[in-house]
């Protein structure tokens, strides 16, 4: 049976519990090494925008042998027309605190810290309660893991894992060269699991409906479904779950005005899609990754006024973004 | 500036001199003087042994460390595409008709200073704004000025 495109998901916002950590305390009773190997089966990969396995990044700080680890929430949200991190971390805290446990507990680490984007610290005292709140549960669990929150002061490049690192060391957020990775020597050289919001909170998904269920979702490259933030020229702007492996134009089908003509896909650094492309632009890791921003123009938008806008932005940070994985290329070849 | 020099040595007093103390301290100073002075960052240096370069190098990198002096309440109006393509720029000229200030300047009393920002995160209400670190989403030059009125009345 031919199902609607693209298909709309609802895992991340769901099945959401203030009473319990319910979730957290099942997971618990699993050997780590169980846990990584489920979340290496799920296919999970990094829904910041780079797309890392994540069961290979926490499999590879749990072998690292050191006094101390760390897990790290990149809560840093800053690519233009993101705002899902914010969405989760205000609706679910909880799944992203599971997450990030989970993680604690498969590497070692006895220390989480959110890196918050100074734009959202609005939500600070918000967080602090649910930090209480996951403190008291930890300890009911025997789990020895706590989390802290670490302000950014205003910074696009913290958003990739070594420059966020230099920052919460007290240093200016600029990416350090690799290797070696984070995973080995990461926060004040220690193995050090740095992953998006998102990205822990779909692990709690996964720890939840289990690996099996989860890839039923998108496809052999790009399993699971992931938030997209939608906005620009659209009555449906927002936050939406939609499953990977979906055109750009299914997404411009179900969301966009008429008469869109290009979609600014992953922000400033991703890719403006032409209309021309979007029956054969995929969205997913064979294709375009992206952090789920999508920005959709009609055609009254003038392109030159809309490109002069991202290439602004783009001059002041290129050279905090050298050491990017993907940015200086794209970047550079656009703008 | 008395009220800040304690304020460093209270902080380094409780927390000690660790480099990653640096930015919650440089964050507690502007939340007090709402910018970084040229004293502030030397005494900072001088309390945490470190050079006044390396306070500076790194106060000047982040985006919410001003070190130019702002007023009492910093609009901090979104820039990017989403709001732009809401009459962003219309919002500005209300603000800034009203505020008689430009883009980087603060009014003469040291009330309000107006400034534009990169990507807030609310691109599905655009346009937005923060006022210190209070969001207001889905702008219109009328309800931006009743914002502001409110806070001259604060």
């Amino acid at each position: 049976m031919e199902t609607p495109n693209p298909k709309r998901i609802d895992l991340i916002f769901s099945n959401y519990t203030t009473s319990k950590y319910k979730v957290l305390e099942r997971t618990l009773q699993r050997h780590p090494d169980d846990i990584i190997t489920e979340l290496m089966d799920s296919g999970l990969k990094g829904r910041g925008n780079v797309g890392f396995p994540t069961g290979m990044k926490w499999k590879f700080a749990r072998r690292e042998e050191a006094d101390a680890k760390y897990v790290i929430c990149n809560a840093n949200e800053s690519e233009t027309g993101t705002f899902k991190d914010r969405e989760i971390l205000e609706r679910v805290p909880r799944k992203v605190l599971s997450g990030m446990a989970v993680c604690g507990y498969c590497t070692g680490a006895k220390k989480g810290i959110i890196y918050l984007r100074h734009e959202y610290m609005y939500m600070k005292d918000h967080l602090q309660n649910e930090l209480n709140i996951f403190h008291e549960y930890a300890g009911q669990y025997n789990l020895d893991f706590r989390v802290e929150l670490f302000l950014g002061s205003g910074s696009y490049a913290s958003g990739e894992e070594s420059a966020l690192i230099e920052s919460i060391e007290g240093y200016r957020a600029e990416p350090r060269n690799k290797p070696p990775f984070p995973v080995t020597k990461g926060l004040y050289g220690c193995p050090t699991v740095v992953n998006n919001v998102e990205t822990f909170a779909t692990a709690q998904v996964i720890f939840r409906i289990g690996a099996e269920e989860f890839i039923k979702l998108g496809t052999a490259y790009s399993s699971g479904s992931k938030l997209f933030s939608i906005s620009g020229d659209t009555n449906n702007a927002g936050i939406h779950e939609l499953e990977l492996g979906t055109t750009v134009e299914d997404v411009v089908k179900e969301f966009g005005d008429k008469n869109i003509k290009a979609v600014q896909v992953g922000g400033a650094s991703g890719y403006c899609i032409p209309q021309r492309l979007f029956a054969d632009t995929v969205i997913g890791f064979e294709g375009l990754t992206t952090g789920g921003s999508m920005i959709f123009f009609n055609n009254s938008r003038s392109m030159y006024k809309v490109l002069g806008i991202p290439s602004l932005f783009c001059r002041g940070i290129m050279r905090a973004l050298y050491a990017m994985p993907r940015g200086h290329t794209t970047i550079a070849e656009r703008y | 500036m008395p009220e800040t020099k304690t304020l460093i040595k209270d902080y380094v007093g409780a927390h000690g001199n660790a480099r990653s103390n640096l930015l919650p301290l440089l964050q507690e100073i502007v939340s007090l003087e709402n910018f970084l002075s040229e004293e502030s960052l030397l005494e900072v240096a001088q309390v945490m042994q470190l050079s006044p370069a390396e306070v500076y190098g790194t106060a000047s990198f982040y985006n919410y460390l001003d070190t130019v002096p702002r007023g009492k309440y910093v609009i901090r109006l979104c820039r990017n595409i989403s709001c732009m393509m809401r009459s962003q720029a219309e919002i500005l000229s209300s603000l800034s008709a009203l505020l008689k200030i430009r883009v980087g300047e603060t009014t003469s009393d040291g009330q309000f200073s107006l400034l534009q920002a990169n990507c807030l995160g609310w691109c599905h209400k655009a346009p937005a704004m923060m006022i210190n670190n209070e969001v207001f989403t889905d702008l219109t030059p009328q309800k931006a000025e009743q914002i502001i009125k409110e806070f001259k009345q604060k």
